[in-house]
């Protein structure tokens, strides 16, 4: 009997909040344009900063020079140097080579993990759907951080630690959307139709399951991306992920701490780079959501 | 009044298996962890006998679940274990730095109601009005500002130049305390306060269209009171789950916020603890984090059932 | 005197017309059945006068109303807050339309409203939660509620369809009662003509958005002018004859 539902995940900062009905209307239509447009032009920008890093800068990003550390931006250092001589804005550039694509698998490793899951739980049942569905139970009432945490300090720290922690995290929404999709095609009796014509189970799982799952997925992968960028660099800055020399936003934000009063480009550069990033996925998420309010 | 407290135990003993299962999770990850904790604790040139002497009493030549029920049944007791770094006591260190996180964490929350509330409230009102379009905006940007990075802008542009906040430390005396709180209970609101907005707006916009509220508008009911009484009142169950899942968010915003301000509180002790491999350090902190998260969960089920008056009665 | 009059009310929703140019009169104290089949637009229709289309319903024509006009939802379980006792409902609504009573006037206002209404045990029931009351009662509520705006006319949209049979009857004898007690006049939509019959004078067919036929009840029951009322009426034989509960007095 209750009349009130919500239409907001709980889960706002990687499920992707919902939007309501209003959502559907050609303002918004033309909103969602602009957000997917702005957002594409920032993450493409990111990319093709971080592919041309070496022809747009001649300074190594970790070669020291003690001598001339935390100068300020020059002919030859046009953003100055960091606290051990390291030109910025090689560093700035080249983390791009590092965040975005260690971003990227973060996010894309957990959706295909959790997609194969889904599959596999969706077509199979029985026991191994029931195991699969009770562990990611137990995930989601697990907190996110501290889980990350404790994976970061048990697997070591460094990239792979990174990789495994989101990933152990990460798979569950995909695996229940997918598992939900094949459930409800298995239902509508695709399948058996389609195998008396014929077709293998792969195929029906490409030609029907995918399609219909990939709009949500593409959501949950921006918001993802949102999430891997920040939090990528907040476990950097804690001394978890990235450590330096290794050029990455969150790293080179908390080395510059103690020279904010000097040197305060040191701090706000790296974590403005991020935010924009953020934003750009952020925006493409939004898009999205607001286009799927369309239809 | 017995009723509700029956209500609040059975909801704890629910939660139970849940803090349990965290737990046991906790230890099985944390058994991964690579370099052998007990060689850690005897030093590195200790004979290997003197190793294996200390492993034995830490327990750690036991198998996994068998340490397991012997550290569920330690903690029960109330003994959270030695940090093998300093020789305290896990549950001293604890108990000091608790007070911290909580503040900042709950001053954060409470902060970012009181911003949630107002904002979601005017977007709601005009959709697509500019109040709407700042405030949508705002979220998308919120989304992606990484706290840490908040907390340093905080720190140089706030804290710095006016002189009026501590810049690390919680210094004093209950005054120093409470302004120490100020930046970084902000840095943890505004971390968490993007899926507020959105969700109340969603909602209140989605109850705006709700049967009762259009039947409240046919009896006369307009403004503040419709607003009120029928938009806000119902929109207050799914406001508390957000707002518990966001808290939860909140904790580990405090991590950072304190490592970054360098306030003596969990976040900044399991940092410490972690990258001082400090073994059973790091286990008490999971726990502690554990129990917080399930308390929350706790709080907020009995704030729905507090709030909803169909729970009161079957429950 | 006319108490509401529609002139030419065409109601759009992107390009679908759901109702059109749709004109009727109700003379103050008339009584004035809708009929029609779900979707035909009759909903929509009260839902315009009242002020309450949903968003994206874009409507054109006139509506005057010079009277006070209340309405009375399908669906009392989603039309009252589940989140307010009953009786701060009634006796809040009294007070918007009543600024000079005090909180203990209003609330003596509602449980006299309650016993107008047929809610026994009037003054324990204000405590109520909507929850805590079965269908029958909710919708009284919602009719006490509406009669606490001292309305002129009661625009009643289906407010029987989700109650049992029994119930319906009962309280299709309370806005008879009312009407004639309180000489409001009352717009009954429904889908079911019996119903209709029963409650009002005058009735007006509708279908896909238009105005089928109207007039008098007696004469359009007894010589339908158009094939779709006697389909209609056809119908409804059909199925009084095979539930036999018969809800007719």
């Amino acid at each position: 009997m209750s009349t009130v539902s919500t239409s907001a995940s709980p889960l706002g900062a990687i499920g992707g909040a919902t939007e309501t009905s209003r959502a559907a209307r050609p303002r918004s239509r033309r909103a969602a344009r602009i957000k997917l447009v702005v957002g594409g032009v920032i993450v493409a920008t990111y990319v093709v900063l971080a592919l041309l890093a070496p022809w747009l800068t001649s300074h190594d990003p970790t070669d020291q020079d003690i001598l001339n550390a935390l100068q300020a931006p020059s002919a030859t250092h046009p953003l100055g140097t960091d606290e051990a001589g390291r030109d910025e804005l090689a560093r700035l550039l080249y983390a791009a080579r590092i965040d975005l694509p260690i971003a990227f698998l973060v996010t894309v490793l957990p959706c295909l993990l959790g997609t194969a899951l889904g599959v596999v739980c969706g077509y199979l049942g029985g026991w191994f759907d029931a195991l699969v569905m009770r562990v990611s139970d137990l995930l989601q009432a697990f907190p996110t951080y501290i889980l990350m945490i404790v994976l970061v300090f048990s697997l070591g720290h460094g990239v792979r630690s990174l990789l495994i922690a989101f990933t152990v995290v990460g798979w569950v929404v995909y695996a229940r959307l997918v598992r939900a999709e094949v459930l409800r095609i298995r239902e509508a009796g695709y399948i058996t139709a389609a195998r008396t014509a014929g077709f293998g189970t792969p195929r029906i799982i490409a030609r029907h399951v995918l399609p219909n799952t990939l709009r949500q997925t593409l959501i949950y992968l921006t918001s993802d991306l949102v999430f891997a960028v920040t939090a990528l660099a907040a476990f950097s800055f804690l001394g978890f992920g990235i450590q330096q020399p290794t050029p990455e936003w969150g790293a080179m934000t908390a080395a510059a701490q103690p020279y904010m009063t000097t040197n305060m480009s040191l701090t706000v550069l790296p974590g403005l780079v991020i935010t924009v990033l953020a934003l750009g996925f952020a925006l493409l998420g939004d898009g999205l959501q607001d286009r799927k309010g369309n239809r | 009044m017995s009723g509700r407290f029956a209500f609040v135990l059975r909801r704890l003993l629910s939660l139970l298996p849940l803090l349990l299962g965290i737990l046991l999770l906790a230890m099985l990850l944390l058994s991964l962890a690579p370099g052998d904790p007990a060689r850690q604790v005897a030093g590195p040139r200790a004979p290997q006998s003197e190793v294996d002497e200390v492993a034995r009493e830490l327990g750690l030549d036991r198998p996994v679940v068998e340490r397991y029920a012997l550290y569920v049944a330690q903690v029960a007791s109330g003994d959270l274990g030695t940090s093998v770094k300093t020789g305290q006591s896990v549950g001293d260190q604890v108990v000091d730095q608790l007070p911290v996180t909580l503040a900042v964490a709950s001053l954060g929350v409470l902060l970012a109601l009181l911003v949630t509330v107002p904002l979601a409230v005017a977007a709601a009102r005009r959709p697509d009005g500019p109040v709407d379009h700042l405030i949508r905006l705002l979220a998308v940007f919120g989304i992606g500002l990484p706290t840490f990075w908040i907390a340093i802008m905080g720190i140089r542009f706030i804290a710095l130049p006016t002189g009026w906040f501590p810049v690390a430390g919680t210094g004093e005396g209950a005054g120093d305390f409470l302004r120490a709180l100020v930046l970084p209970a902000s840095v943890v609101a505004i971390s968490i306060l993007a899926p507020m907005v959105r969700s109340l707006r969603a909602t209140m916009m989605e109850l705006e269209e709700a049967e009762f509220v259009l039947a409240a508008r046919t009896l006369g009911f307009r403004g503040g009171s419709l607003l009120r009484r029928f938009q806000l009142r119902n929109a207050v169950p799914p406001l508390i789950t957000v707002t518990a899942a966001q808290a939860g968010y909140a904790l580990f915003g405090t991590v950072v916020v304190e490592v970054a301000f360098g306030l003596p509180g969990l976040g900044q002790g399991l940092v410490v603890a972690s990258s001082t491999q400090d073994f059973p350090l790091v286990q008490g902190y999971v726990i502690v984090f554990a129990v917080l998260v399930v308390l929350l969960y706790l709080v907020a089920d009995v704030l729905n059932a507090a709030v909803d008056p169909r729970v009161r009665i079957t429950a | 005197m006319n108490a509401l009059s529609v002139s030419g009310l065409t109601l759009t929703c992107g390009d679908t017309t759901l109702v059109d140019d749709l004109s009727f009169e109700l003379p103050a104290g008339a009584t004035l059945g809708i009929v029609g089949e779900s979707g035909s637009g009759k909903s929509l229709t009260l839902r315009s006068v009242m002020g309450i289309l949903p968003e994206a319903v874009t409507r054109h024509g006139e509506i005057r109303c010079e009277a006070r006009t209340a309405m009375v939802f399908q669906e009392p379980a989603t039309a009252l807050n589940p989140t307010m006792r009953v009786g701060d409902l009634v006796a809040r609504t009294w007070r918007r339309h009543h600024p000079d009573t005090s909180a203990r006037e209003a609330r003596a206002a509602a449980a006299e409203l309650f016993d107008q209404v047929g809610i026994d045990d009037a003054v324990r029931r204000l405590r109520a939660w909507p929850h805590e009351l079965s269908g029958g009662m909710r919708q009284r509520v919602m009719i006490a509620a509406a009669l606490a705006t001292d309305p002129d006319v009661l625009l009643c949209d289906e407010p029987t369809t989700a109650l049992d049979v029994r119930v319906q009857a009962q309280i299709l004898q309370l806005l008879r009662d009312l009407v004639s007690e309180r000489g409001m006049a009352m717009v009954f939509v429904s889908h079911d003509l019996a119903v209709v019959a029963s409650v009002c004078s005058q009735i007006l067919v509708m279908r896909h958005g238009r105005l089928v036929e109207s007039g008098p009840m007696d004469r359009v029951l007894a010589v339908p002018q158009e094939q779709y009322t006697r389909d209609l009426l056809a119908a409804n034989l059909a199925r009084r004859l095979a539930d036999r509960e018969g809800v007719l007095r």
